[in-house]
């Protein structure tokens, strides 16, 4: 019973000093420092008004303006419109002019977010990271104007419309949603990024749209420091509807911009070019002399694309590709007459002399200096452009196909007919250049026996009996709906081939896809299916023909 | 006038105005503040409504601390705590969608030592689900489930489900994303229930999904049904605990009757009631001689009590004056945890339950039915009927003791099994639920 | 028998005796019961305060063909080929997260659950495919989802011209 006499008072006391830690570490609070620090400061300086104020939690309280906000910060920042405080040390420092905007009226937080309800340092900085308003800085305060001052901004936040600017006449808002400023659909929604994501993430994404996610199409743009901090400004503004507007007027701003229509303007080579100056083009295409490095080079465009094809691919480009990234942009038809008109007047490319020099100038782009598929513009297309270097799929393929691509282009891929640079002769020439320099053919390939029509009609039994074998053997990389994103795909180079670009297999035979089911791809992740008997086989050919709508499935195509 | 003569049994008819504090003293308590006698010691105990749940006089080995490592003790104790800082916290609580967090801010940031006393009852939840937890355990494993002792191991099994739905209807209302995805997750699993589960559901959440409706209705159960439920089952666990003699303890070879004049004669345990008269000091019934030596009394284990008072109380008062010590330096160091607004259209990746349903949450991501409902269904089950599966006598009160070597080595493997789950959930599984290593 | 006192007013036979401790103690079992039974009814909610389960979502110009257009406070996308209509929870079956759009159909942040392009699960601990729910055009054009009705995947709304 000794000890147990000793352990109880112990015990006892320990409570007590535990209950004064609990007490010194809740009273000792920085905010009754700094209002203490204030007070001699201030009687230092002259003027005995500020030591007058008592030593409390200082509270601006906004409320019945937009969503009800407690702003603390003053409980530290005392000195925040005492102007004796100009060169004080921060957090008694007087804030620069802000006039007329006054603390009584607005608070911190509008402005500067953070933690307003917070009573330290640093959760009222938001340094918390579950806290989803970190403190804004320097120029990014300025997305916060948006929040009461509609576009267009004032004129004092500088970073904030030149954000917008950016955001504007560039492809940014071909791909991504702003309600009331935008239409793309490609890219995410980002009519209240703003309210979601901090300004730090938006600077990484601008600068590496893969650093958080494993697949994206955004592309890897080339901007400036400075452009990505004022487009993250502009970004963090976007905070769906703001106090600047009700609800009234904003649906109806909405709705008028829904029903807006492209303005017509003259089908004019000089319109053209203004359009296409206007709109950011060369963020992604070279033109002129400026090159953006992720899209295909358009400064001879009249030489390998008609207009045509121009007007369609800019009212959707995925009707020629359906894996190109390319937004489609919110054009008139005149519009898109005008740009076709500009683009397809640019003929200016003269063929140099040697194989060499041409690949050097049409081919590098996409195909890669060494030939191995991977020129600048290379991660933003699908199909990726063909790797020279692979031998084992040059070894087997037959030049004519080689020289075709070459003269007639790939439809479906970005490759373009080159014929009218390249004549018959120059192809060929070409290619036993990209052998000799990147392929050559070292083996002899097995003769193949493919014959030479589709014996099995097509029909929904054929296609019934097509799909059943699909979906339990080649969906792994073709996907379920055999656009080629199978859960293997993500993992193979070249990707599996996308059976539903109906421009790429309208002008394939029966018989070409049927060699390719039992031969496999050689030099691609697809083996030979050899496996199954011919019958089935053509029954594939047929479901193919039905995913792509092409053959004889072409007039099921809906558009 | 001395402290004594205050309190000293004072002559009730004397009406002079120096015998008043006396008086008074002795309306408010029946009992000296300081017994010095045993029957003094005897009466604080019995004679006050608020210890009189002890009995006067306790066995020894109750205050060992090894008997029971006072686990039962701990956990009301930290029931105690919970409830004195979650009524301090109702004070500036709201259970609105709007406000909660706000205020869960302003607790933070606004209130004098709000952090702490929220972070107090924070740790002091999961300290009583492991206190409890571990209680179980130790009864279990002491065989003081046993006969006739059944009933109230049912009523603990329910203490403890009241405990783990306390702590899960406390969980929501902070509304942040922890909570409110863990409780998504959990009425989810209740839903898989057969027949009733999306009633249950529905009940539970007064919509069809986690909403304001949710937040109100676990804050009347958090704060009135089910802390009245638990202290009125407590209430009766601890009656049964008197009823029953106190602790469970080892059975000892059968008491020897004395009768004068013959040899004293080993009798059974089965004998009638009024036959078995086992010799204690204090209870002699025959007229005996008085010579200077020890009585013959043979049951010396059974015998080895003290007073409640002080011995039993001071060791309780230890018992809490440790706990608090333990938990408020827990609560100074450690802050509570809150996450981000609740966003009902984004789940963070993974969502985890509370760290006592981890198990569950492990067994639910192989099947929902399965994990969620049917084997802790029949774990409970098994728990409910555990004390009368035990039908052979002997092991009460004794760790790990052999002759139920079967049943204790089969609790062992089960807990284990479930601390594995547990374990794999809260350390090895990350986004998308899929294994990983965490360094 | 023993000898009884009489008093006035006391109940002598046992079976009166009995037949109104029954008739007491049926009485206020039938109201315990009642009053069980009645709390029951209070608690359960006839009125809900969450998003509604009979959802508009616009006319069918709004929606371009062969495009998913996601609705995340009802927790649906809604998808247009031509002319047929469908709506697809994005509430995962498994344990209620909701589901993220992907390239090959629908994937659960929560515990893996995978789905394709018509919700059915292709892997993960999800026990079943999303649900598929009814939409109804409304006399004035606009399409409606009814989140209670839950039709078999691949059912489509239909629109004449």
């Amino acid at each position: 019973m000794k000890t147990q006499k000793l352990i109880l008072p112990v015990a006892a006391l320990l409570v007590l000093v535990i209950l004064g830690v609990t007490v010194a570490r809740s009273t000792v609070e920085d905010w009754r420092k700094y209002q203490e620090q204030y007070a001699e400061l201030s009687m230092a300086k002259g003027g005995a008004a500020g030591a007058l104020q008592p030593i409390e939690v200082k509270q601006d309280r906004l409320l019945g303006f937009g969503d009800d906000r407690i702003d603390r910060c003053r409980s530290c920042h005392v000195a925040v419109d005492d102007p004796r405080f100009v060169d004080g040390k921060e957090p008694l420092k007087t804030h620069p002019s802000i006039a007329p905007h006054t603390f009584n009226l607005l608070g911190c937080t509008v402005c500067h977010e953070g933690d307003g309800r917070a009573t330290t340092a640093d959760l009222a900085h938001g340094k918390d990271k579950f806290w989803v308003e970190p403190l804004l800085t320097g120029q990014f305060i300025e997305a916060s104007c948006a929040r009461c001052h509609p576009a267009p901004y004032p004129a004092e936040a500088k970073h904030l419309r030149r954000g917008r600017e950016l955001f504007e006449h560039n492809p940014c808002v071909g791909c991504h949603l702003v309600q009331g400023l935008s239409r793309g659909t490609l890219g995410i929604e980002l009519t209240d990024v703003g309210l979601k994501r901090d300004v730090e993430f938006f600077r990484k994404k601008l600068t590496k749209p893969l650093f958080d996610v494993a697949s994206t199409v955004m592309p890897r743009l080339k901007l400036s420091e400075q452009d990505k901090d004022d487009l993250a400004t502009f970004l963090k503004s976007l905070k769906g509807r703001v106090l600047a507007e009700d609800p009234m007027s904003y649906r109806a701003r909405l709705k008028a911009f829904d029903n807006a229509q492209p303005p017509e303007v003259e089908v004019a080579v000089e319109i053209g070019k203004k359009e296409v100056e206007s709109r950011g083009c060369v963020m992604c295409h070279r033109l002129g002399d400026k090159d953006g490095e992720r899209a295909p080079d358009l400064s001879f465009l009249g030489q390998i694309r008609e207009p045509a094809y121009v007007e369609a691919h800019l009212a959707e480009p995925r009707q020629h590709a359906p894996d190109s990234i390319m937004p489609a942009f919110w054009m008139s038809p005149s519009e898109r007459k005008a740009v076709a008109a500009y683009l397809t007047s640019l003929q200016g490319f003269v063929k140099p002399a040697t194989p060499a020099e041409q690949y050097k100038l049409m081919c590098i782009r996409c195909h890669g200096e060494k030939g191995d598929g991977n020129g600048p513009v290379a991660e933003s297309l699908l199909p990726r452009p063909r790797v020279f270097t692979n031998a084992r799929f040059f070894n087997w393929l037959p030049d004519q196909r080689a020289y075709n691509a070459i003269r007639n282009g790939v439809p479906g891929t970005a490759m373009p007919a080159f014929g009218r640079i390249l004549g018959d002769e120059d192809a060929k020439a070409m290619f036993a250049w990209i052998r000799a320099t990147f392929a050559p053919q070292k083996e002899p390939i097995p003769p193949r026996t493919v014959p030479d029509r589709n014996p099995v009609a097509y029909g929904p039994d054929s296609v019934q009996r097509g799909r059943r074998i699909f979906q339990e053997r080649c969906y792994g990389c073709h996907g379920r709906i055999g656009n080629g994103k199978g859960p293997n795909a993500p993992e193979m180079l070249p990707r599996p081939r996308n059976l539903t670009n109906h421009n790429f297999f309208t002008p394939l035979p029966d018989t070409r896809l049927f060699e390719s089911i039992t031969y496999g791809v050689v030099g691609t992740g697809m083996p030979p299916w050899d496996v199954f008997p011919d019958d089935q086989r053509w029954d594939l050919v047929n479901y193919v023909r039905s995913l792509s709508s092409s053959g004889p499935a072409a007039s099921e195509r809906r558009k | 006038m001395s402290i004594h003569q205050v309190v000293a049994p004072a002559n009730q008819d004397d009406s002079s105005l120096r015998a008043l504090p006396q008086r008074v003293y002795r309306a408010l308590f029946r009992s000296p503040a300081i017994p010095r006698t045993e029957l003094d010691r005897s009466q604080s105990v019995s004679a006050n409504f608020f210890f009189h749940i002890h009995s006067a006089k306790v066995q020894e080995r109750t205050l060992k601390f090894r008997t029971t490592m006072g686990l039962g003790l701990l956990s009301l104790f930290t029931f105690a705590i919970l409830v004195v800082t979650g009524v301090l916290l109702m004070f500036y609580y709201v259970p609105a969608p709007e406000q909660a967090y706000q205020r869960m801010l302003d607790l933070r940031g606004a209130v004098v030592f709000g952090g702490f006393l929220r972070a107090l009852h924070r740790w002091s939840a999961h300290a009583m689900v492991a206190l409890v937890l571990l209680h179980l355990c130790r009864v279990f494993l002491t065989g003081a489930h046993k006969a006739p002792r059944e009933f109230n191991w049912v009523i603990g099994v329910f203490l403890l489900l009241i405990t783990l739905f306390l702590s899960f209807t406390g969980y929501l209302l902070p509304w942040d994303q922890l909570a409110y995805w863990a409780i998504t997750v959990g009425t989810s699993i209740a839903s898989y229930a057969p027949v009733v589960g999306q009633q249950i559901r529905f009940m539970l959440l007064g919509d069809d999904a986690v909403g304001r409706e949710a937040l109100l209705r676990f804050y009347v159960l958090h704060v009135a049904v089910l802390p009245g439920l638990l202290t009125t089952l407590v209430g009766v666990h601890f009656w049964r605990i008197r009823k029953d003699g106190g602790l469970a303890r080892p059975r000892l070879p059968p008491p020897e009757v004395f009768v004068p004049g013959t040899k004293p004669v080993a009798q059974s345990p089965d004998a009638p009631a009024h036959d078995r008269f086992p010799l204690k000091p204090g209870k002699t019934y025959g007229l005996m001689c008085l010579v200077p030596a020890r009585s013959p009394n043979t049951e010396t284990e059974q015998e080895k009590t003290v007073q409640s008072w002080p011995a039993a109380l001071s060791r309780e008062l230890l018992l809490f004056l440790l706990l608090l010590a333990a938990l408020c330096l827990v609560a100074i160091y450690f802050h509570a945890p809150l996450e981000e607004p609740a966003n009902p259209l984004h789940p963070p990746n993974p969502a985890k339950a509370p760290w006592y349903f981890l198990g569950l949450q492990e067994m639910v991501s192989y099947s929902a039915f399965w994990g969620g409902i049917g084997i802790p269904g029949l774990l409970v089950l098994l728990a409910l009927v555990a004390p009368f599966l035990e039908r052979k006598k002997g092991g009460e009160g004794v760790w790990m003791d052999h002759s139920r070597a079967a049943a204790n080595w089969t609790f062992l493997i089960l807990m284990g099994v479930l601390g594995f789950l547990t374990l794999i959930g809260s350390v090895f599984r990350g986004e998308n639920w899929a294994l990983m290593v965490p360094w | 028998m023993t000898t009884t006192t009489h008093h006035p007013g006391a109940i002598e036979s046992p079976e009166r005796r009995h037949f109104f401790g029954w008739l007491t103690g049926g009485a206020l079992a039938v109201y315990a019961a009642s009053t069980a039974a009645l709390s029951f009814l209070f608690l359960r909610p006839r009125v809900t305060y969450g998003p509604p389960t009979r959802v508009p979502i616009g006319k069918p110009e709004a929606f371009a063909s062969g495009n998913q257009v996601v609705f995340p406070e009802a927790k649906l996308v809604v998808r247009r080929q031509d002319s047929r209509f469908a709506a697809i929870s994005t509430v995962c079956t498994h344990l209620g997260c909701i589901v993220n759009p992907s390239d090959t159909g629908f994937d659960c942040p929560c515990h893996g659950s995978t789905y394709d392009d018509r919700g059915q699960v292709t892997g993960g601990p999800a026990p079943r495919g999303l649900a598929w729910y009814r939409i109804v055009q409304l006399p004035n054009g606009e399409l409606v989802v009814d989140k209670h009705d839950v039709v078999e995947a691949d059912t489509f709304l239909e629109l004449r011209a």
